[in-house]
């Protein structure tokens, strides 16, 4: 047993890392951009050019956004590529819009790969604009030069090592001191689109001079080529903090996500948890009365009355629950529970008793609408594999024995009936925690079900990772503690 | 019972309570009984223990009833013997200002607060039905809560805007005195001297990790500056925020309580911008969580995820933000120390919830005090028994007047946007017809209960920019059809719909599609109604619901022929962003619908140079007229807002800027929870 233990938990690993990648790929894949639309309400849209540009870049940049998902071939950037995606910016074409967006972004991704060819497209579109007759034949090539001085802005700086480390090692410091004084030094070397020819030629005198002097930084060797290829990506850099068990920070409050994981947990699992345990209690032996008064009119009546139960959609029946039960009802009499949340404001200032009673009165009405749905699976699976169980022979020795019909199910019949009902909790483990969503939005309870969807609608990428490496977890031990389950309920089962 | 088949023992592990053999009964009721007497006494203990506990609730609660008591009263007399309010009146001494000679920029406060015989230790309890805030940065944060709901109370600013008879208007708040260059490019403000920085909250100041931060902080030039690093800082996150202060040249403090700011350019938003300055805690955000400075280099991008950032906001305000409790509520309590007018209501709780059913059922509860309906639920709980006689009416807190509700403008305006660079709506006399043939008065009164006025032009009624001889055009299909004949479109081949050659010389029939918020069921009545009109005089549109993030992407790349949005209506406007031609081809700029007009470009360049008020509003009148003649636009409607709250709440009065910001004046009758 012990081996067969440490075999699963080991495969757990590999199983878990497959899990994880096919993840990361589906939510990097998706449709949608993170942060796009953070800002946005219906009214008061506030778009305002460059400066919304240069704060979105270095969201990016901060999240790791701009880097490719799984492999990273920036090194081997085409120059034609870069002026191909320069003119579509630069000519400005009305109809082209959809185009110019998707450009800008690319381009503004690059980072420090595109600085050489930036710098190609400059210097060959200055030439050409100084070799042109006329200024009207010259204009294309200013405008192709003027773009990418633009977003050579955006990709010369280098990044910050640790930037959140508040007290990093004396060279960290150090190289942070020195890129922040080269990013403000570069952050000067812009100009107006309408700047006179002159002023805008000092600023690129400028920009030629700095590259003269960094020139070295772009130039890969094999070892370097390897290692941007496999670990300047979104997937390596989420990994590598992963394996320090550093879920990254969320995307839109930009705090610590395991931290709010654990915070919410505590509301989420005593929603979920009680309402298993409350399925469980309620439905086995509801499954055993419908077993053993089968298809008797009891049996018909709970039957029906289950499945009516199990029609009923949950968020309708607990704004219904709302409406008629708590203390904003318009009948006196059925003022009974609260109109939402988890505890009472001012519930610190109760005693532990008081404080107890407190969260029973608030989670009555979730945890009864998370339940009632569960019951008609449950039941049913005990009624069909006690039913099975039933007519084996062995019961029917044991019945033969003369033992009370009591003792033939409760002892005989019930442990291998269980069986099928054990194997459904590793399933239901996970689906619980998904199920309390609705649940957890209408009686406002801040659990992790809601958190998840408004992670989803800004496409929080750490959140919605984080929550399903946990729900991944969740089934991975639900499963093994079925199986472990199996061998504690059937002496028959053993594993090597 | 039955005798033992069996005394071995693995039997009886495994046997069910009631199938022990007779023989161990005799130990086994003394087991029991043992249990039982344990049980008995740990319930005894447990309950000693609560009652203790109790006991020990109510003192620690009389204890800290007693300390406020305390604290306000010395507070109290702090504010009357340090002279922290200024007596009204009285001139605050010149000597030591930079130009005695110019008039002060400031002016006196004119409202004031709590009217005669209010109560001043009350409470209520406000809706928060936005789920737990992102954030309490003021220089990151801009969504709707924390402007309204809390950065009102919580921070105080160099100035404050007069919202509650001249919005043109301000009043000094940390600054007594303010010197405006003619060029309005410089602004030096004189600063209080005493204003404190409210406690740190959301901390336990009590434990010794947090010990740097028990200390008081008094408010200096150098906070102001600080907020002006940060938001001016490169590394720093913050969406459009930044893009207001694009033209700002320098901040400094010239010593700590004198404060300068220059601009570029003569503008008029930069007034605005200055003077409502707020300050930022310095002592607070450029430390790490364990007191250690942030490393100068970084702070930027260590700014954007401040340890802070997400467990309360720190001001000098009337209010401080004493608790917040996730997924729960805020609550902010009175700061006795404040420098200005104390207001009457002593705190203020912000439920936190998400569904806003619950609105409802909290202000029928009692549990909220004053809350904001859908239009739907008002209808729900009030209109429908408008005129029916009280008898007959249910048994609600909505109908027997302990919930009164007031109907609110809210400042903004819904309109449907025609895609200009489309050759279909190229035409005025086109986008003339289709806002006359929108039947807006009964759309309003049957699709929005009469919850909204039409909408005549884009900016707000109170600020005097619109024309007031400008009627907004009526419903009559008659001259929609005739204005369509006009532009060339005539029901060549008889079937039902008007056709136009187009430039390739084929006839092709008028069909559009309109892009509305699928969520919306409001303005999908709204769609299905004009798309019945507009077919009885040959025009077919069809309608294309889609959820917002996908309803912003096609707008920003121009992907429709017709679209349905709103604007959001500050006081002081600069149409610059929606309105001018340049900003039609900036790619994700606001000009959406393309709109070119060279004489609205010259009003809206002329505006930002323009700052006296009558010149201003000349001007903006001008602009409303070109607008209208254009209908770039369908203005579509101004809606209200039904706020509804228990009658404990008096001497409420909405501001004329934005409606929620306002609960300075009021004050509560009831005094708890």
């Amino acid at each position: 047993m012990r081996s067969y233990l440490l075999r699963r938990l080991l495969m757990m690993i590999p199983t878990f890392f497959g899990i994880s990648i096919i993840v990361f790929a589906v939510l990097n894949l998706a449709p949608g951009r993170p942060g796009a639309q953070a800002d946005s309400a219906d009214v008061a849209a506030n778009a305002r050019g460059e400066q919304t540009q240069e704060s979105y870049a270095v969201f990016r940049e901060q999240f790791n956004l701009d880097k490719p998902i799984f492999l990273n071939t920036r090194f081997a950037l085409d120059t034609g590529e870069v002026r191909r995606d320069l003119r579509v910016v630069a000519e400005a074409d009305p109809a082209r819009i959809v185009e110019r967006i998707a450009v800008q972004d690319r381009l503004g991704d690059l980072g420090n790969y595109a600085v050489p060819h930036l710098m190609a497209v400059l210097d060959e579109a200055d030439a050409a604009a100084q070799a042109a007759p006329s200024p009207a034949e010259a204009a294309p090539h200013v405008a192709l030069r003027d773009t990418a001085a633009f977003f050579l802005r955006q990709a010369a700086p280098r990044r910050f090592i640790d930037p959140h480390d508040p007290t990093p090692a004396p060279e960290v410091r150090r190289h942070n001191q020195l890129v922040a004084a080269e990013r403000a030094a570069l952050s000067e070397l812009r100009f107006a689109f309408d700047a006179p020819e002159s002023e805008k030629r000092a600023v690129l005198q400028r920009w030629r001079a700095w590259y003269e002097e960094v020139r070295p930084r772009f130039v890969y060797d094999g070892a370097d080529k390897l290692r941007i290829l496999l670990l300047d990506t979104r997937f390596a850099t989420y990994w590598k903090n992963l394996i320090r068990l550093d879920f990254g920070i969320s995307l839109t409050t930009r705090q610590p996500v395991l931290e709010t994981l654990v915070g919410k947990l505590k509301y989420s699992l005593s929603l979920s948890v009680l309402s298993l345990l409350l399925a469980y209690l309620i439905a086995i032996p509801l499954g055993i009365f419908s077993a053993v008064r089968r298809d008797t009119r009891a049996d018909r009546v709970l039957t029906v009355s289950l499945f009516m139960l199990y029609s009923l959609p949950s968020f309708f029946v607990a704004t219904l629950l709302l409406y008629f039960f708590s203390e904003g009802s318009n009948w006196q009499a059925l003022r009974v529970f609260p109109t939402g949340g988890f505890q009472s404001p001012g519930s610190e200032d109760l005693t532990t008793f008081a404080r107890i009673g407190d969260l029973i009165w608030h989670l009555v009405l979730p945890v009864g609408c998370l339940t009632y749905g569960s019951l008609a699976a449950l039941s049913r699976y005990m009624r069909t594999g006690l039913l099975e169980v039933i007519q084996a022979d062995y019961i029917r020795t044991a019945r033969a024995k003369g033992l009370p019909e009591r003792v033939v199910i409760g002892k005989h019949a019930l442990r291998n009936g269980l069986l099928p009902i054990i194997t459904l909790l590793a399933n239901l483990l996970p689906a619980v925690l998904g199920g309390s969503v609705v649940i957890e939005y209408i009686f406002g309870i801040p659990g992790i079900g809601q958190w998840t969807i408004s992670s989803i609608f800004y496409r929080d990428y750490n959140v919605i990772m984080g929550v399903q490496l946990l729900t991944t977890l969740l089934v991975l031990f639900g499963m093994l503690l079925s199986d472990i389950g199996y061998a504690l309920v059937d002496p028959r089962i053993r594993y090597h | 019972m039955r005798p033992a088949l069996s005394p071995g023992a693995p039997w009886r592990c495994a046997a069910p309570i009631g199938y022990t053999g007779r023989m161990e009964l005799g130990r086994s009721g003394w087991r029991v009984a043992g249990t039982a007497a344990i049980v008995g006494l740990l319930a005894v203990s447990a309950l000693q223990l609560h009652s203790v506990e109790a006991r020990l609730v109510t003192q620690s609660q009389q204890l800290r009833v007693l300390g406020e008591a305390t604290e306000r009263m010395a507070a109290t007399l702090e504010r009357v013997r340090g002279g922290v309010v200024a007596a009204p009146g009285a001139e605050p001494s010149l000597q030591g200002v930079l130009h005695p000679e110019v008039k002060d920029f400031l002016s006196p406060k004119g409202t004031h607060w709590p009217p005669p015989g209010a109560k001043t230790d009350g409470t209520i309890a406000v809706d928060w039905y936005t789920g737990d805030p992102k954030g309490f940065n003021p220089v990151i944060e801009s969504m709707a809560d924390l402007t309204d709901k809390l950065r009102p109370y919580v921070e105080s600013r160099l100035a404050f805007r007069n919202s509650w008879t001249d919005p043109n208007e301000f009043y000094g708040d940390v600054a007594w005195r303010l010197e405006v260059t003619d060029n309005f490019k410089e602004f030096t403000f004189y600063l209080r001297k005493g204003v404190k920085w409210h406690p740190v909250s959301g901390v336990d100041l009590t434990n010794p990790r947090y010990a740097w931060l028990d200390r008081e902080h008094e408010l200096t030039a150098h906070d102001f500056v600080f907020f002006l690093d940060m938001l001016m800082h490169p590394q720093v996150q913050n969406g459009f925020i930044k893009s207001y202060f694009t033209e700002l040249e320098s901040w400094k403090a010239l010593d700590d309580y004198t404060l300068q700011i220059k601009w570029k350019k003569t503008e008029n938003g930069n007034v605005e911008q200055t003077l409502l300055l707020p300050p930022l805690p310095r002592f607070l955000f450029a430390y790490a969580e364990d007191g250690t400075p942030i490393p100068e280099a970084t702070l930027g991008l260590a700014f954007n995820q401040h340890w802070y950032n997400n467990r309360g906001m720190v001001g000098t305000g009337p209010y401080r933000m004493a608790e917040y409790q996730p997924g729960s509520h805020i609550r902010l309590e009175r700061y006795e120390q404040y420098h200005g007018e104390l207001p009457a209501i002593q705190s203020v709780r912000y439920s936190i919830y998400t569904d806003r059913t619950q609105t409802v059922l909290k202000l029928k509860s009692g549990e909220l005090s004053f809350g904001q309906l859908r239009t739907g639920q008002y209808r729900e709980e009030v209109q429908q028994y408008e005129g029916v006689p009280a008898a007959q009416r249910p048994k609600s807190p909505f109908l027997d007047g302990s919930i009164v509700c007031d109907i609110v403008d809210q400042p903004s305006y819904y309109y449907i946007g025609w895609n200009q660079d489309n050759p279909l709506f190229v035409d005025r006399r086109v986008r003339t017809a289709m806002t006359l043939a929108l039947n807006r008065p009964g759309i309003i009164a049957q699709v929005f209960n009469g919850l909204g006025t039409i909408s005549r032009g884009p900016f707000l009624e109170s600020s005097g920019y619109l024309d007031p001889e400008i009627e907004p055009l009526p419903f009559d299909l008659k001259q929609a059809a005739a204005l369509l004949k006009e532009a060339g479109w005539a029901d060549t081949d008889g079937d039902g719909l008007l056709d136009k050659a187009d430039a390739g010389g084929q006839r092709k029939p008028f069909t559009f599609s309109l892009l509305i918020y699928g969520s919306n069921p409001e303005w999908a009545s709204l769609a299905n109604i004009f798309k019945e009109d507009l077919l009885s005089i040959g025009v077919r549109m069809s309608i294309e619901p889609a959820e917002w993030a996908t309803h912003l992407k096609r707008m920003e790349e121009k992907q429709f022929d017709a679209f349905t949005a709103g604007w959001g209506l500050p006081w002081s406007t600069d149409p610059y962003q929606i309105w001018h031609s340049s900003q039609a081809d900036v790619p994700k700029g606001s000009n959406r619908v393309g709109f070119r007009n060279k004489e609205a470009d010259r009003i809206i360049e002329q505006l930002r140079g323009t700052l006296d008020i009558e010149g201003r509003k000349a001007l903006f009148r001008e602009f409303h007229r070109i607008v209208h003649a254009e209908q770039p636009y369908t203005f579509v409607l101004i809606p209200k807002i039904p706020f509804c709250r228990r009658s404990h709440i008096h001497n409420v009065i909405y501001a004329k800027e934005r409606p929620l910001q306002n609960l300075l004046p009021w004050w509560s009758a009831r005094a708890e929870g």
